[in-house]
């Protein structure tokens, strides 16, 4: 089990090994706090699909032989959670729904939760492992977000970069250079 | 980086680099393109058909579920006649239900989206012609889809040591290579401004 939590921290990183939320990496605003609100949004969203989507997998669709059934199933799902957390932000806690309107779209279908359920049932793991494995890969996601926030500073101060070069390409250089160290490690 | 208005080149990025992880091989790559045309062109025209009927506020969840069946349902021809194809990819297929740039062309008409999809095409079939080209030395026009096509034709180009480097199979080459690329274009749009 800790060889499965190791791997979907370090080495088989969602972002940096098969840069799959790239969406959110670039939509996350700079400031501390709503990269907070959006990691725990995201926390919550894994862990009760992960359940969800295998108690669905072991109980329906393998008794009647439907495993073809898997994408339609987990996308009606997924969206059906997010709308009872959206519905549940807007009536408890209206400071951040207004932070996250623009979100929902995105999160209503997203790559990181889908790999992660994917790879879930892919590998038959049981419900622990998964639970782990999804634990792990959202804290690998998280650590890169952080790391990264804190390069971009950095990176904005200096003033040797070229005009061209500024944004977009400094970030997947160094995103690059990131994924290097990480997958040695 | 906050984003205040997503223009159509950064919806576009962003929809490349979530599938440009296993274009490892030109094939792969060509193949990857081909089935997000075939959605886009068919989620337009069938959502130009549906779509009014819908309510305004449960639009974007029908668009979503017509993709994932559009999916299941190329899965399950490929399955049946290329079964070497369905293998190789393992659960990305499956992936490709949350693409980004999919999932951003809600209202388009069926003009529009072919020429995403074509632009989306040519481009993934270069980023992986590049890869495969530096980082194995060898160019696979058709060795999976044998099966129905009947060929399977590999060109071997380089033999030597130097030049096929592993990180350009890696994800770490990609990211230091697209980077490089995009700053490279962006240099020669400032300058043709100027």
């Amino acid at each position: 089990m800790i060889t499965i939590f190791i791997s979907a921290l370090l080495t088989e990183n969602i972002i940096l090994t098969n840069s799959l939320g790239m969406e959110l990496f670039f939509n996350a605003s700079s400031r501390e706090k709503n990269i907070m609100k959006v990691e725990i949004l995201l926390f919550i969203l894994t862990i009760i699909s992960t359940t969800f989507t295998y108690l669905i997998n072991k109980f329906m669709l393998i008794p009647i032989n439907a495993i073809y059934l898997q994408t339609i199933s987990f996308v009606i799902v997924n969206l059906f959670i997010v709308k009872v957390i959206e519905l549940v932000l807007r009536k408890y806690f209206k400071n951040s729904y207004e932070i996250f309107n623009c979100l929902f779209p995105l999160l209503s279908i997203n790559c990181v939760v889908f790999k992660i359920i994917l790879t879930n049932i892919n590998e038959n793991y049981t419900i622990i492992e998964s639970l782990i494995y999804s634990l792990g890969s959202l804290l690998g996601f998280i650590l890169v977000l952080h790391i990264f926030s804190l390069l971009k500073e950095k990176i904005e101060k200096n003033k040797n970069i070229l005009k061209s070069f500024k944004r977009i390409p400094i970030a997947l250089i160094a995103l690059g250079i990131m994924a290097l160290i990480f997958q040695r490690l | 980086m906050k984003l205040s208005k997503e223009n159509s080149i950064l919806i576009f990025l962003l929809g490349l680099f979530s599938t440009i992880m296993f274009t490892t091989t030109f094939e792969k790559s060509y193949i990857i393109g081909l089935i997000v045309l075939i959605v886009l062109v068919f989620s337009a025209f069938i959502t130009s058909i549906i779509i009014k009927i819908a309510n305004v506020k449960i639009k974007l969840s029908v668009y979503i579920i017509l993709i994932s069946i559009l999916i299941t349902i190329i899965e399950i021809i490929l399955n049946k006649y290329v079964k070497g194809v369905y293998e190789s990819f393992g659960i990305y297929l499956s992936l490709i239900t949350t693409n980004y740039l999919i999932l951003r062309n809600k209202d388009n008409t069926i003009k529009n989206s072919f020429k995403k999809g074509l632009v989306f095409l040519i481009s993934i079939s270069v980023i992986g012609l590049f890869r495969e080209l530096f980082g194995n030395g060898t160019i696979t026009m058709m060795n999976d889809i044998s099966q129905f096509t009947g060929y399977r034709e590999i060109i071997y180009v380089f033999n030597n040591n130097i030049i096929p480097n592993k990180i350009f199979l890696n994800s770490a080459g990609i990211f230091i290579v697209m980077g490089l690329v995009i700053g490279i274009i962006n240099t020669k749009v400032n300058r043709g401004e100027k």
